[in-house]
């Protein structure tokens, strides 16, 4: 039962990745490899609010946004100097390998390879948040708040101003729309809810150390948001919540534990490349404008069930 | 000082070994519009074809490097033909190609860590003797790595200056449509581009192999590498993406002078954002 | 030249603008008063939108000041001069083509987006320019005759103190186009200048005609007057060498 909860609570930090890069790629037109990254950021500043200060899960979720989000800053800024979307790119591996070396590296506060263990349940008003059902319920509570979120963001003025930018930069600008003012803020506010997943996987798992927070952690929302279909309200949570059940079912399956991560990853890999290559609006259909986008030449292909 | 120079020499040539890489990587991305991370993959292939054949089976060298060229342009055609080929035709965009080829990259890191573990293979330490010069180390592996990355540069900008394919290459990455205007087959010469910036992944990783150890996870690396030198560098410009690669060795070989050996890789890719700040197109900006 | 005027709608000042060493605008004046529609003319690589470029803020002039109503716009960025009031349309059309027609039309009302006001005001402006029927239709699925019409109720809609419409008519069909000059004929007190090819849509629209050529102003008057001269019809349609005709003029002019 312990290992059924802990693949929901998993589940669902990775559901809030997947939403979190989908504001991203899906409205921002932004590609992110460093999503992971900010994942980590959030499960080492839960860690450390939990070890040195208090328990309190509130103070490390609103702790961990604020963390995640600054730290893309000097990500972000460098990176939308230019306007081409490899720079953006690019810097994102580049900044996953600095931050990726400071957890591992930065001993006297992340505890380097070894990480960080031992604190302490963490609490909402001095009642023990468990893992086990009560961290379920919180997760729950936190990926709804999560999706409305961003859901909101994505069709206030400020995400119609964003998919504007993304579609036409130079249009947008002379509409008065900032364009760049808006990328660096939507960067912040997805890499905020980045490390919000950390947090729960910090209260789940116990510990933290840098091998959770990988490129390989990047690659699998990157599967999960392209397999789901970028841009559309279900494709990041039905991708994850698949991403998740796959391995989590095979590990009832007798495969020698060695080989199970690999093979995982392995599928993980085909799943992106055969669904960008065959399926790019991924399972859910997608909005027909972010396929549009994916898909430009082949706009008479417009399958039923594509009203918007 | 004399350690600050080996390490500098030590840098330097790694940088060559990195250039070789980030130079193909340029020179497809600039004339096929591929976001070719799996070069990365490439990168590995090659390296454990090598180790296949003239370690684990005692094949001469030559043998070896010839068994690594075979694999290395095969992996590449069949990632071309079951990925790219249809993307190119379908006309989709830079993102979709990065992520088709960042999944391939997976893939072959992956299946390379069954067959082959996830530590790194064995390799002679051979190349790691050298000679000192007036207190300087120099490895053997320095000198074959800076003279294939010496030798191969020059063939390759003969290649591109004073062969007709050549010139007809740098006219594609300036112009596509003017090449097709002349009716030349534009598919051939993003081919022949991928082809030999496959090619040189073959060297870089065989060198590496020797004097880093040869592991999985090389191939992300070292193509995080090459995708920076390329941006870094000024998208389409060769010379620009082999120089950022060379300084990227060489930062991160010096940065151990000041600070812990951990951090050199961090060091070097915070000098990227420092560029990226001053000249946000990289150093030799493009014209487009 | 027109007369001095305290705080026109818009006015260029001494603009010059090379690329790499060839001068693409030189000593460009005009003021727009505000009185009727302005038209730019001129051959093609006259320099007519890459003033419109200079103006909006997309180019940045070698010499030269842009203003609006006695504000320097030089040196803003392009958001900043929308902010100004000054909006312009772009003769590739540049609609968000992942939009819905809708959508293009309320990019950039920032709060006000949802107010009953903004939203009844989009609906009238849909409406005027025969758009409402396409309003959740895709930008990039448009006719050419409605995406032009989009790409002027994209601008209508922020009230611009002055707008600037290249080629608002070019490969329209007739009822998109009498859409269009209702529409534009109706907003009297709009400062507008156009940049047009087509000169029936000129003599339709524009009341004043500034001609030019190679970079230059070669001639600036009512509609009828200049496009009755023979001189620029000879420049216009390239007969006799067109930059020899225009420093000739020019040299008149002086």
């Amino acid at each position: 039962m312990a290992y059924f909860e802990t693949v929901v609570v998993l589940g669902i930090a990775s559901i809030i990745l997947a939403v979190s890069l989908d504001l991203l790629i899906g409205v921002a037109g932004l590609f992110s490899a460093a999503v992971g990254v900010f994942y980590g950021v959030g499960a080492y500043v839960a860690s450390l609010i939990w070890l040195h200060w208090t328990s309190d899960l509130v103070v490390a979720l609103i702790a961990a946004f604020i963390a995640g989000g600054l730290l893309a800053i000097p990500f972000v800024v460098p990176a939308l100097r230019s306007k081409k979307d490899v720079t953006f790119v690019v810097a994102s591996l580049a900044f996953a390998s600095i931050v990726g070396e400071v957890f591992a590296s930065w001993n006297s506060v992340t505890g380097g390879y070894t990480g960080l263990y031992g604190f302490p349940i963490a609490t909402v008003f001095n009642i023990q948040i468990s893992p086990g059902l009560p961290l379920v319920i919180a997760s729950v509570i936190l990926v709804v708040i999560v999706i409305a979120g961003k859901e909101l963001l994505a069709r206030s003025a400020w995400g119609l101003d964003l998919r504007a930018t993304r579609d036409d930069e130079r249009a947008a600008s002379s509409l008065g729309v900032r364009g760049s003012w808006l990328r660096i803020q939507v960067a912040v506010v997805a890499s905020g809810m980045a490390a919000l997943a950390g947090v729960l996987y910090a209260a789940q798992v116990g510990y933290v150390d840098p091998s959770s927070f990988t490129l390989g952690e990047s690659e699998l929302i990157a599967a999960m948001v392209v397999l789901g279909g970028l841009g559309s309200f279900y494709g990041p949570v039905v991708g994850a919540i698949l991403l998740t059940a796959i391995p989590a079912g095979l590990t009832f399956v007798t495969i020698d534990p060695a080989y199970l991560g690999l093979i995982e990853q392995t599928a993980f890999g085909l799943i992106i490349v055969i669904i960008i290559v065959v399926r790019p609006e991924g399972i859910m259909g997608g909005l027909g404008r972010v396929r549009a986008r994916l898909r430009p030449l082949e706009i008479s292909r417009r399958r039923g069930g594509d009203s918007v | 000082m004399t350690l600050f120079l080996s390490l500098a020499v030590g840098g330097l040539a790694s940088g060559c070994l990195y250039a070789l890489v980030a130079v193909g990587f340029s020179l497809i991305f600039g004339m096929t519009r591929i976001f070719h991370v799996s070069q990365g993959g490439v990168f590995l292939v090659a390296g454990y074809a090598y180790y296949w054949v003239s370690i684990d089976h005692h094949r001469p060298i030559v043998v070896g490097i010839i068994a690594s060229i075979i694999a290395s342009i095969a992996i590449g055609l069949l990632i071309y033909v079951l990925v790219y080929r249809r993307m190119l035709n379908s006309n989709r965009e830079f993102f979709s190609l990065f992520i088709g080829s960042f999944g391939v990259l997976v893939v072959i890191q992956n299946v390379i860590s069954m067959m082959f573990g996830v530590a790194p293979v064995p390799f002679p330490s051979s190349l790691l003797d050298g000679v000192h010069a007036g207190g300087v180390q120099i490895t053997y592996g320095d000198m074959v790595g800076v003279a294939s990355a010496v030798v191969l540069t020059v063939l390759m900008a003969w290649f591109l200056r004073y062969t007709v394919a050549g010139t007809r290459l740098r006219a594609l990455s300036d112009n596509p449509e003017l090449v097709r205007d002349y009716g030349l087959d534009i598919n051939r010469y993003r081919l022949l581009a991928y082809t030999l910036g496959t090619i040189l992944a073959v060297p870089g990783a065989i060198i590496y192999a020797y004097t880093q150890g040869l592991s999985p996870a090389a191939g992300p690396d070292i193509v995080t590498i090459a995708i920076v030198a390329c941006v870094a560098g000024g998208v389409g410009s060769l010379v620009g993406s082999g120089l950022v690669a060379l300084g990227y060795g060489l930062i991160s070989g010096i940065a151990v002078y000041w600070f812990p050996g951990a951090w050199s890789e961090a060091i070097a890719f915070v000098a990227f954002f420092i560029l990226l700040l001053v000249r946000p197109d990289g150093l030799f900006e493009s014209a487009r | 030249m027109s007369e001095i005027q305290n705080n026109p709608p818009l006015q260029v000042v001494g603009a010059s603008m090379s690329f790499g060493g060839v001068k693409v605008l030189t000593d460009v004046d005009v003021t727009i008063d505000g009185d009727g529609i302005v038209a730019l003319v001129g051959p093609n690589g006259a320099g007519k939108t890459t003033l419109f470029n200079v103006i909006c803020g997309a180019l940045k002039p070698t010499h030269g000041e842009v203003s609006s109503f006695g504000e320097t716009l030089s040196g803003l960025s392009a958001e900043a001069i929308a902010g100004h009031g000054v909006y312009r349309t772009f003769q590739d059309l540049r609609l968000f083509r992942s939009l819905s027609v809708r959508e293009n039309v309320c990019v950039g009302l920032g709060r006000t987006l949802r107010k009953r006001s903004t939203i009844e005001k989009v609906d009238a402006l849909l409406e005027e320019l025969d758009l409402a029927q396409f309003e959740k239709v895709r930008a990039r699925d448009l006719a050419h005759g409605a995406a032009k019409l989009l790409t002027v109720a994209r601008v209508l809609i922020h009230d611009p103190k002055v707008l600037l419409l290249d080629e608002p008519g070019a490969g329209m069909d007739i009822q998109s186009y009498e859409r269009l000059a209702a529409a534009l004929k109706r907003r009297t007190d709009l400062p507008l200048v156009l940049v047009e090819h087509n000169l029936d849509t000129v003599r339709d629209l524009a009341s004043r005609v500034v001609f030019l050529d190679g970079g230059r102003v070669i001639a600036d008057g009512p509609t009828d007057e200049i496009l009755s001269r023979d001189d620029l019809a000879a420049v216009y349609f390239g007969r006799g060498g067109g930059s020899g005709v225009a420093t000739d003029i020019a040299k008149d002019r002086e």
